[in-house]
């Protein structure tokens, strides 16, 4: 392992400043082995969320009272949950409820953070130091604890609106479950990288092209959007990717506290918190119940963590 | 720096204000109403109003706020209304912050005497073995869910289970590292705090391994040290000298860390 | 090259530290291990012909250690169990189980529940009631005292009631437990000075007068609104003054730690039969793995849980010996509200009554923890009327009746709303809900809510906004007014169901005020059919304690009531 390590990009050296950034990128990525499996884990989680109605045997909410807590066997493959459920498809079905948190999570995030963040960085000022402030406020709570309050204290807020106003089916069908936890870890992700993407923007702002373009008389926007970002994309790119990790596992922790969202709908969080008080006494009968959906969830935040730290790495290549 | 720090702290109070609004406001138009969860299912409408007004929820929000925010500024924070009714909030909090001091300075202390040298070695010896085990154990130790790890570490510390040491024919347990299960504090001394302190400062370690190699990796490749170590100069010296202001941001950065990683061990002991 | 042995020297430095620390750490480790292991012999040394020695202390091959440890406790006569967070322990701010449970060992009243749930003198050694049942004569015991020795007289009722009736004290009982009393609601209101109900006659004579003949007045009084309080330690002592509370009950309360432990001590003089005999009662507030600490013998009493009780009810289990299992006085109900549509419908009321199949929800979702509700009044509630009569359920006729309802084929969307213990739906709801889907062809969305929420939303029964919901009932006091009238007469805040039937509300005041026993109780039971007719409400559990009890605890009660009950204990020696 270590020689692998150690001795590979430093052999294909040559090859790899032959090619566009991107392609460089992406070869370092490959070469670093925890990254790309980690790669490949994410792929397959967000294949799996896609075509989870395909690849599930069973109805996730399917109950068969008859048949609770089976072992896992060829029937049901993770076994049967104390509903008798069948776990493999609630587990795909959570895989669904997880991706697509993570995606709209990264989406609000992106359209907060990026922009209020370039503003901040290219302005200066009292613009910057507004928005700033914004997210020293947001920082002042530690971890996820303004998370949980938000979610716990909006949430039911959410829901008596939206009955009170014609929109009972959102409310019943769980998508305002989905609609608070994106809100609120999307109101809290956005600070970190607006920060991030602050100072890129200051690192970059002095340089040559930028000051020369600025001179020239170039609109402000123009700048930003056509000298500024693109030289910031790389390590925004990175941050978002390493940011999904903590996304999953935010929403894990929520539903597992029961503030996110709510079983018959499946989230990794929800399956273990449903099932954990009956794995507790029968250990190791029903092992499953907690150690499969919790395998999988350290697995893909694992996965997105290592994805992660390869492409941090992969962008800042080897000094010497 | 001090024309920069200065900024900041004058902003301080700024920021806590709106802290403060907010986090009352959340608690205030919260679910439900303190009133309503202390009468349970023996409300009726006239006591609901009786009490609404004996303790002022019926005052527009500003009054509540500034009645709040006066109070707490002379140290008054109010008595509890529900959980712990009439006791001070202030007393509540105090009874309860030298543990969680102890138990995180004690996580703080394992963490960076474990975590800077490694993050230090691993940095000197990027892409080596040494750097790649401590890299990818870190990411694990930052992003494995606790409440997978929890079940986990509770099952291999229950006394139930006992583990067979393989050169002598004693058994032993880690059941007495289980923490809160005597229901006391016992101090950092005793093995109850075993569990929280090592989850704790596992996530420490994780933290500030991360934080020194990347900081040792960004001062090799300045230049002065490039310079430094081609004429055969203490690596050493310079680069830890170049990155005293960044220790004191990381060390400064503690309180906030400090307080969500032992959120993390408070989860853990409560589940 | 030279950089080379620089490095080298360093990562040599730095190795040692890492190395020394690691080192230390273990040491350290080892430290605690040996550290948290004194305490256990340092409890079980000193006592005289105990078991444990340091060097005996290996459990012998089969012999589970909790076995060593056991007659330590016993020797010690300390007794431990896991307890709840107490919200306060001032008896008239007292409105739930966990306060109550302290509150009744430290303080005590006039009168109090004996083992057997009835009303028995405690510091009144005996009552006379008028001829028109509205006005009671207590007479004091003489030799009652506060903990620090003082005797307690009729002012010291008097002074107890006003302060409960005082509405800066806000306390929320007041009216539900001392409402009846003639001017306590006027004094709560600020439109009275003092309670004129309450008289002191002499030092040991105390006259009460309520509105109405009430038959389960006397219960009432039973509850810790009513207990006695000391005037000099509540004005000393301030807002917390029950940090050092000087009460009249079995035990005094000698440390409470918040988060961590209560301890009580018994009470030497205590005035009633038989005296405390366990000397110290300590409640582990920790929640958590009190089964484990049971296990391991650290407690000498546990309740079992959902997750533990297939293990203890299993015949071949060593705890299923010390397993006792009792009725509680509560009953979980599903609610139809009666004001809405569809369960305005009597009929679909009885179909969605009918589609649910109790049995089997209970045998596998509840794992036989609660038995099934054929009734409202749950057992071991005086006038409970057992019934032989198997829990209906019968799809086919459910089917039926949905399809005779006005709302045949054009059935509204149906949500039941919930809370949920921790948050999330419960699974006995989620299963309930498959069961309308299956039997009924229904779909019933659910709709979980926080608690704060759903019972600000049920205490103003005229705008509840939910269909239909699950609730339990624990019963205050042992009468079945409690559940009857409290949760079916038209008008009461809690009749969640907002079930109206004059019929029942005229044989409900009847029974309220009839002074025969015999002839109250076949009220409430014919009452009860008449309402169980209507299906305002499904009857759906009837909840039981579980507790685990170390064979060495003689009488320890389980009563489904909280009663005073730890001067009853004892522990084999």
């Amino acid at each position: 392992m270590a020689s692998a390590h150690t001795a590979l990009p430093r052999q294909s050296k040559i090859n790899l400043r032959a090619r566009s950034p991107w392609a460089q990128l992406f070869m370092r990525l490959v070469r670093n082995v925890p990254a790309f499996i980690g790669l490949l884990f994410v792929l397959a989680f967000f294949l799996v969320a896609i075509f989870a109605n395909v690849l599930s045997p069973y109805s996730y909410d399917k109950q068969d009272l008859d048949n609770v807590e089976k072992p896992p066997s060829a029937l049901h493959l993770a076994g049967t949950d104390t509903l008798g459920r069948d776990m493999l498809s609630r587990l795909i079905y959570g895989t669904r409820s997880s991706a697509f948190v993570v995606l709209l999570v990264t989406a609000v995030n992106l359209l907060l953070g990026v922009p209020l963040g370039a503003i901040a960085g290219y302005f200066g000022g009292a613009v910057d130091n507004f928005i700033m402030r914004v997210a020293d406020i947001l920082f002042a709570f530690p971890g996820l604890l303004f998370t949980f309050l938000i979610a716990a204290t909006v949430r039911p807020a959410i829901l008596d609106w939206a009955r009170a106003n014609g929109l009972g089916d959102l409310a019943r069908t769980g998508y305002l479950d989905y609609a608070v936890v994106i809100l609120a870890l999307g109101l809290i992700g956005w600070a970190g990288l607006a920060r991030f993407v602050r100072a890129q923007v200051l690192a970059v702002k002095e340089r040559e092209y930028v000051v020369s373009a600025r001179s020239t008389g170039v609109p402000t926007s123009k700048v930003i959007l056509r000298h500024i970002l693109p030289n910031a994309l790389a390590p925004i790119i990175v941050m978002l990717s390493m940011g999904m990790g903590f996304i999953a596992l935010s929403e894990g922790y929520l539903s597992f506290l029961g503030i996110g969202l709510q079983p018959p709908n499946p989230s990794w969080g929800n399956i273990m918190a449903e099932n954990a008080g009956r794995y507790w006494r029968r250990y190791p009968e029903m092992l499953w119940l907690v150690f499969i959906p919790g395998l999988l969830f350290t697995i893909i935040v694992l996965a997105f963590s290592f994805l992660g730290d390869g492409l941090n790495e992969a962008l800042n290549p080897e000094i010497d | 720096m001090a024309a920069h720090i200065i900024r900041r702290l004058i902003w301080l109070p700024v920021v806590l204000f709106f802290v403060s609004v907010i986090t009352f406001a959340l608690g205030l138009y919260g679910p439900g109403n303190p009133v309503t969860v202390m009468l349970g299912l023996h409300a009726t409408p006239d006591t609901i109003a009786r009490l609404n007004q004996e303790y002022g929820f019926d005052q527009p929000f500003h009054v509540q706020y500034l009645h709040y925010i006066g109070n707490a500024l002379q140290g008054n924070f109010g008595y509890s209304l529900v959980k712990y009714r009439d006791q001070p909030v202030g007393r509540l909090i105090a009874e309860r912050l030298p543990v969680t001091m102890q138990l995180n300075l004690l996580a703080l202390i394992i963490g960076s005497v474990l975590g800077i040298p490694l993050g230090i070695l691993a940095g000197l010896y990027r892409n080596s073995w040494f750097d790649w085990s401590v890299r990818t154990l870190s990411l694990i130790a930052v992003s494995i869910p606790i409440i997978f790890l929890m079940p986990v570490l509770l099952f291999v510390f229950s006394r139930q289970h006992e583990i067979i040491l393989s050169f002598s024919n004693s058994k032993f347990t880690l059941g007495p590292f289980l923490p809160m299960v005597a229901g006391r504090w016992e101090g950092i001394f005793s093995g109850k705090i075993v569990l929280p302190v090592l989850i704790e400062s596992l996530g420490f370690i994780a933290i500030l391994t991360r934080q020194m190699r990347a900081g040792m990796i960004d001062v090799l490749g300045q230049d002065y040290v490039r310079t430094a170590r081609a004429k055969g100069s203490w690596v050493c010296r310079s680069a830890v000298w170049s990155r005293a202001r960044s220790w004191l941001k990381i060390f400064l950065a503690f309180p906030a860390s400090a307080v969500s990683r032992s959120k993390r061990s408070i989860r853990a002991s409560t589940m | 090259m030279a950089e080379k042995s620089d490095n080298r020297w360093l990562i040599g430095v730095v190795v040692i530290l890492v190395v020394a620390l690691v080192g230390a750490v273990c040491v350290g480790a080892g430290a605690l291990l040996f550290l948290s292991q004194q305490p256990t012999t340092a409890q079980t040394s000193p006592v005289p012909g105990g078991v444990s020695t340091p060097g005996s202390s290996a459990p012998k091959p089969g012999a589970p250690p909790a076995a060593t440890r056991a007659p330590s406790s016993a020797a010690r006569n300390v007794l431990r169990l896991p307890g709840e967070e107490p919200p306060t322990l001032d008896p008239a701010l007292t409105g739930d189980a966990s306060s109550a449970e302290y509150v009744v060992e430290i303080f005590s009243g006039l009168v109090m529940l004996d083992k057997n749930l009835k009303v028995a003198p405690d510091i009144a050694e005996g009552w006379k009631v008028s001829e028109d049942g509205k006005t009671y004569t207590f007479t004091l015991r003489k030799d009652a005292r506060f903990h620090d020795g003082r005797p307690v007289t009729a002012q010291d009722f008097k002074y107890s009631i006003e302060r409960t009736a005082n509405p800066a004290l806000a306390s929320h009982t007041a009216e539900t437990y001392l409402g009846d009393i003639v001017g306590v609601k006027e004094k709560l209101n600020r439109k009275a000075q003092a309670v004129d109900g309450v008289k002191v006659i002499d030092d040991y004579t105390v006259e009460i007068k309520i509105d109405a003949p009430k038959a389960y007045f006397l219960a009432k009084l039973t509850f810790p609104t009513a207990y006695i309080v000391d005037k000099n330690n509540v004005e000393r002592g301030g807002r917390t003054w029950t940090d050092k509370p000087n009460g009249t009950g079995p035990y005094k309360l000698q440390e409470y730690v918040r988060g961590q432990r209560i301890i009580l001590a018994k009470n030497d003089n205590f005035y009633l039969d038989p005296k405390p005999t366990v000397a110290t009662v300590e409640y582990i507030l920790a929640g958590g793995s009190a089964m484990t600490m049971y296990e391991n013998g650290d407690m000498e009493v546990v309740p079992v849980g959902l997750s533990d009780i297939e293990r203890v009810s299993d015949p071949a289990s060593p705890l299923n010996k010390e397993l006792y299992t009792g009725p509680r006085l509560s009953t979980g109900f599903v609610v139809f509200n009666t004001r809405k549509p569809p369960f305005d419908d009597p009929k679909v009321r009885q179909a969605f009554a009918l589609a649910i199949d109790r049995q089997k929800l209970v045998d596998v979702v509840y794992r036989k923890m609660p038995s099934v509700a054929t009734t409202i009044l749950p057992p071991g509630m005086p006038g409970y009327k057992e019934s032989d009569a198997k829990p209906a359920f019968d799809a086919a006729k459910a089917k039926q009746l949905l399809a005779e309802s006005k709302y045949a084929g054009k059935l509204p969307e149906v949500t039941w709303t919930t809370t949920g213990g921790g948050g999330t739906t419960p699974q006995g709801i989620q299963a309930m809900a498959a069961m309308l889907k299956e039997n009924l062809g229904v779909n019933v969305s659910i709709q979980q809510t926080d608690w704060a929420t759903f019972i600000g939303q049920l205490n103003d029964p005229a705008k509840n906004p939910y269909q239909i919901f699950d609730i339990g009932w624990i019963a205050d006091y042992a009468d079945p007014e409690n559940f009857l009238s409290i949760l079916f007469r038209s008008g009461s805040t809690q009749n969640w169901a907002a079930y109206s039937n004059p019929e029942v509300d005229k044989i409900l005041d009847q029974a309220g005020s009839e002074k025969d026993l015999t002839k109250r109780f076949a009220l409430y039971q014919q009452v009860e059919q008449m309402i169980l007719a209507d299906n305002p409400v499904l009857p759906l559990t009837f909840e039981r304690e579980y507790w685990l009890t170390k064979p060495y605890v003689k009488d320890m009660l389980y009563p489904p009531l909280i009663i005073p009950r730890l001067r009853y204990v004892s522990l084999a020696k």
